[in-house]
């Protein structure tokens, strides 16, 4: 049977014509089929399930998964163990897993040129230039950096906008980011092509596409203007760029991309266009972060053209895996994904259990909690009685319109439902650990109140744009003429008193975030491995240090030992571990020291939460564990007073000779129970500072918006250590 | 008079319309297809795509190869290079990277030298400091304690004790940048002229007094041609590249007569 032995060892037939026939064959068999019961209901059962079979096992062959070797762009790697920096006890490191250039979509669109050559160099230090033409600079480099451009139409829009392109469809790109057109004015046009014509662009996969692709080979068919080869020499660069960036010891690098994938509604509907047409582009945004732990990688990313379903990009990650390619996925934006990033049921409506909650851990241990667009702790409505957590609240949708609903959107909530799966035997899909990240589309992580670049290039790249100052008259009368045509509208107005205001959701958007890990040393076996062990924690921007142990048998008057790090990974678990069988309370060790650029600590908290016995309920509880200034925590409100750090709104300064440098503590949970699961982390706030819209404003001359917060507090959250009595 | 003139017209048209017929029906038919140009089309595939293609996929690559070639001659003979911003814009860009593309002859090693000896302050390397440090928490009486620490460390020669520090108590070869990141700024200018081997300070840090004992300091230097060898290469070609484009486009920028309307008037 020549067919069959040419199925086997053709894995990749997709790009012959008759694999594509036959898959087309089928298809065509199975709709014939499947509209005319003409064989009776027996034959046409047994017919249907032999050809989707078929289908499905033709399907399964033809990812373009085959894995290439690119060590011979890397440096030579050391030993692992053998830079000169490795310590047992770790060190901690600085990075972003989140950034954006020229290859993403909708960084070009909006101006960005930056490659990923620019991003590793700015990530070491280096000087690069916004879209706008001004420099940016980091007030510190990082030790690690991972370029994560979108997977799907990677490197197409800077293709599009290439003069020497001459496919039919993509005209109105043509020269887009030349000098002359990277200004303000260009935002409308901008605009149009984002909202209109990408959009269309992504959408338009009809069935017919899709046969003529089948027929001819040409992906470009699929959506009129997409280019494979285009696609693959970008995701190469990408490649290329990580591999020679990559300085172990100095500096680590990851090949990475994003996977982007959104849906309008969940369960059986899933998939379905939105009510106004618009499709799934429009709907709750489930996007992740894929990370190669090494040089070995596939020729395309797993994109959202290939399933827009994150189990599928999982099932791909367990092939990699089998075939000795780590990977892990960070989810990220939960607040914009109107509920569905922490769902109780699978993308196809069945409840989950614990296949599922291993399935999604072995290949989603961390999850990103803070960004650009905002922070997914816990909004106020879930935690009512934490007076913190109206902190950067982005209330949108990511890239669609309308509210996103609390419930099912935030991390903390996430760890109690996982608690409750977990007492109904279902297993926890979400034991994970945190990173921060920016989600840059300039190359640049902005992580500077003072200094804030925001996110996405031309479109909010200056104050005014932002929403932090008022229009001026003339762009007031733009925005105005402009505002006739809603599908174009990006920036519309607000007023407030006698000014006018950019009315958009950049308002909403943070100076946010930053990865930090505990690792032996900085290369990528060992970074890797510590998000593996989420030995990880997330900071607001902020350089804060963070140590978090328990154990049962922790010293408890050992705070001021040499050993101190030394005894606590002996007798105890670090952050991201795991405690079980508990006679005693165990003892939690925090320890924070401020960042040397950064305000002083005001607090410590440990947030606890924990599930009844079998009912489930949930409960939460945020204890402060030790306060600046030599003041106590009150017992009854589990509370510190007030250190009275104040801002002065008007120079954004603050109070000198409040707060602390360091903060450590040994805390004991004064309400444990051993039969009971629950989750600890760790929360230090530093005094309040300047928001980057206030600091917009005063470097403008301005007041302050009214309707922004003027201060935040810029904090660190751990990894949490989980609590699970044995059953 | 006229009649010569009107016979020079005649067979004027005459070559003209022989020309267009010829033009139009043999010459620019043939398409011929060299071995080296294929076989550049398999390299740059196998790159893309990560193995050789198959013989459908090559007759696909012949077949779009040969379908742009018709109608790139075909778009010539309507003129469709013309006046056209984007060719023109391509076509300089082609002839920079030409020019860039360019095998210079390789620089000599004392070419490199003096290079590298002109350019020496782009490679200076940091001066990088290692030591051990005792730390003083501010919170608990840091200074004073420092102060008494060092004068047992001196007199009796016991650790005294101290408060551990976040990031730990040994420190090598950092440059002032990095010991900022973990002290606060200007903590390095305590240990820039310090003595080595012995317990010095106390110095604030922003957290609080340190007593340090330096093991090693590596002074900022100019470091020797070979250890930054390859960079130096790199450095000298890029930089010799864009010189040698430069004093291209100018040597044929004196060629050219540029006129340009002296009353022009910037709106």
């Amino acid at each position: 049977m020549k067919f069959t032995t040419w199925l086997w060892e053709e894995r990749n037939f997709k790009n012959t014509t008759s694999g594509r026939r036959a898959i087309l064959f089928l298809f065509t068999a199975y709709s014939v089929i499947s509209s005319y019961n003409f064989l009776g209901d027996e034959m046409n059962y047994l017919f249907r399930n032999l050809a989707v079979i078929c289908a499905v096992f033709l399907w399964s062959c033809t990812s373009p998964d085959d894995i290439v070797d690119y060590s011979n762009l890397g440096p030579d790697l050391p030993e692992s163990g053998t830079t000169p920096s490795y310590n047992e006890e770790r060190n901690v490191y600085f990075g972003d897993l989140h950034v954006h250039t020229k290859h993403s979509f909708d960084a070009y669109i909006f101006g960005t040129i930056a490659t990923p050559d620019d991003a590793y160099s700015y990530a070491k230090g280096g000087v690069i230039k916004h879209a706008l033409g001004y420099d940016m600079q980091l007030k510190e480099p990082l030790d690690f950096y991972a370029v994560t451009d979108h997977g799907f139409l990677m490197g197409s829009v800077p293709g599009w906008a290439d003069p020497n392109n001459t496919r039919e469809g993509t005209e109105p790109f043509r020269n887009l980011n030349v000098l002359e057109n990277r200004t303000i004015e260009s935002i409308p046009q901008r605009g149009a092509l984002f909202q209109t014509y990408v959009r269309s662009i992504i959408q338009n996969r009809s069935n017919w596409g899709v046969i003529k692709y089948l027929w001819t080979g040409d992906q470009a068919h699929i959506s009129s203007i997409y280019d494979v080869d285009i696609h693959r020499s970008a995701w190469r660069d990408v490649i290329r760029s990580a591999q020679e960036h990559n300085d172990p010891g100095n500096f680590t690098t990851f090949i990475a991309y994003e996977y982007t994938t959104s849906s309008t509604f969940s369960g059986e509907n899933r998939g379905m266009l939105s009510p106004d047409g618009t499709g799934p582009f429009e709907g709750g945004n489930l996007h992740r972060n894929v990370i190669f732990k090494g040089d070995n990688v596939t020729v395309e990313p797993f994109s959202r053209l290939d399933s827009l379903n994150p189990e599928d990009l999982w099932t791909w990650m367990d092939d990699l895996r089998s075939r000795g390619v780590d990977t892990l996925a960070i989810p990220h934006n939960s607040n914009g994904s109107n509920g569905q990033m922490f769902e109780l049921e699978s993308w196809d409506g069945y409840p989950v259990g614990k296949e599922y909650a291993e399935f999604r851990m072995r290949n989603e241990p961390l999850v990103e909690v803070t960004q650009v667009k905002g922070t997914s702790d816990t909004h106020p409505l879930l935690s009512p009685n934490d007076e913190w957590a109206d902190f950067e609240i982005m209330d949108q949708r990511v890239g669609g319109v309308g509210w996103s609903r609390p419930f099912g959107s935030y991390t903390r909530q996430a760890y109690l439902d996982g608690l409750g799966l977990q007492e109904e035997g279902r297993g926890n899909p979400y034991k994970f650990g945190l990173v921060g990240a920016s989600d840059t589309h300039t190359g640049a992580m902005s992580d500077d109140e003072s200094n804030f670049t925001s996110k996405i290039g031309i479109l909010d790249g200056l104050p005014a744009n932002r929403g932090s100052i008022p229009l001026s008259d003339e762009q007031v009368q733009t925005a105005m003429a402009n505002d006739t045509a809603p599908g174009t509208r990006l920036i519309g107005l607000k007023k407030i008193g006698e000014d006018y205001y950019s009315d958009s959701v950049f308002t909403q958007w943070s100076a946010s975030g930053m990865a930090v890990v505990w690792a032996e040393e900085n290369t990528r076996d060992s970074i890797f491995n510590a998000f593996r062990r989420k030995e990880t924690y997330a900071t607001s921007g902020t350089r804060i240090k963070l140590r978090f142990f328990a154990g049962e048998n922790l010293d408890v008057s050992s705070l001021s030992d040499d050993d101190l790090i030394k005894q606590a990974y002996l007798k105890g678990v670090p952050m991201g571990g795991d405690l079980s069988v508990l006679e005693a309370s165990p003892s939690f060790l925090v320890w924070a020291t401020r960042d040397t650029k950064g305000a002083p600590l005001q607090r410590i908290q440990i947030i606890k939460g924990w599930v009844e016995t079998i009912s489930g309920k949930p409960h939460e509880e945020v204890y402060d564990v030790v306060c600046s200034d030599g003041l106590n925590v009150n017992p009854k409100t589990n509370r510190c007073p007030d250190n009275g750090a104040r801002v002065n709104i008007s120079d954004c300064s603050i109070s000198s000779n409040v707060g602390a440098s360091e903060l450590k503590a040994f805390w004991k949970d004064p309400d444990f129970d051993p039969t009971l699961k629950a989750f600890y982390y760790v929360r230090v706030l530093e005094n309040p500072t300047c928001r980057w819209s206030t600091w917009d404003a005063v470097k403008n001359g301005f007041e302050p918006r009214p309707d922004l917060h003027k201060t935040i507090q810029e904090r660190a959250w751990s990894s949490p250590i989980w609590y699970t009595p044995e059953a | 008079m006229t009649k010569k003139l009107l016979s020079f017209l005649c067979i004027g048209l005459a070559i003209l319309l022989l020309d267009i017929w010829f033009d139009s029906s043999n010459q620019d038919k043939n398409i011929v297809l060299y071995d080296d140009e294929i076989l550049s089309l398999i390299e740059i595939w196998t790159a893309q795509v990560g193995r050789p293609p198959n013989e459908e996929d090559l007759k696909g690559i012949i077949n779009q190869l040969v379908e742009e070639e018709i109608l790139y001659r075909e778009a010539l003979k309507l003129g469709l290079d013309k006046d056209d911003i984007i060719i023109k814009r391509r076509l300089a860009q082609k002839i920079g990277f030409l020019k860039q593309e360019e095998q210079s002859v390789p620089p000599t090693e004392l070419q490199l030298k003096q290079y590298f000896e002109s350019m020496e302050a782009e490679y200076f390397m940091d001066t990088r400091f290692s030591f051990t440090h005792l730390y003083f928490s501010k919170e608990k009486k840091g200074a004073e304690r420092a102060l008494n620490s060092l004068k047992q460390l001196r007199n009796l020669d016991t650790i005294p004790d101290s408060d551990p520090f976040l990031v730990g108590k040994n420190f090598l070869n950092k440059t002032a940048k990095q010991i900022a990141r973990d002290f606060g700024e200007g903590f390095s200018n305590n240990l820039i002229e310090a003595e080595t081997g012995r317990w010095i300070g106390p110095f604030k840090s922003i957290y609080g007094s340190h007593l340090v004992k330096i093991s090693k300091v590596v002074k900022a230097r100019k470091p020797n041609y070979d250890e930054v060898k390859k960079a130096v290469l790199l450095d000298y070609l890029l930089e010799k590249k864009q010189t040698e484009m430069r004093s291209y486009i100018e040597e044929l920028k004196n060629q050219y007569d540029v006129q340009i309307n002296p009353k022009f008037n910037y709106p």
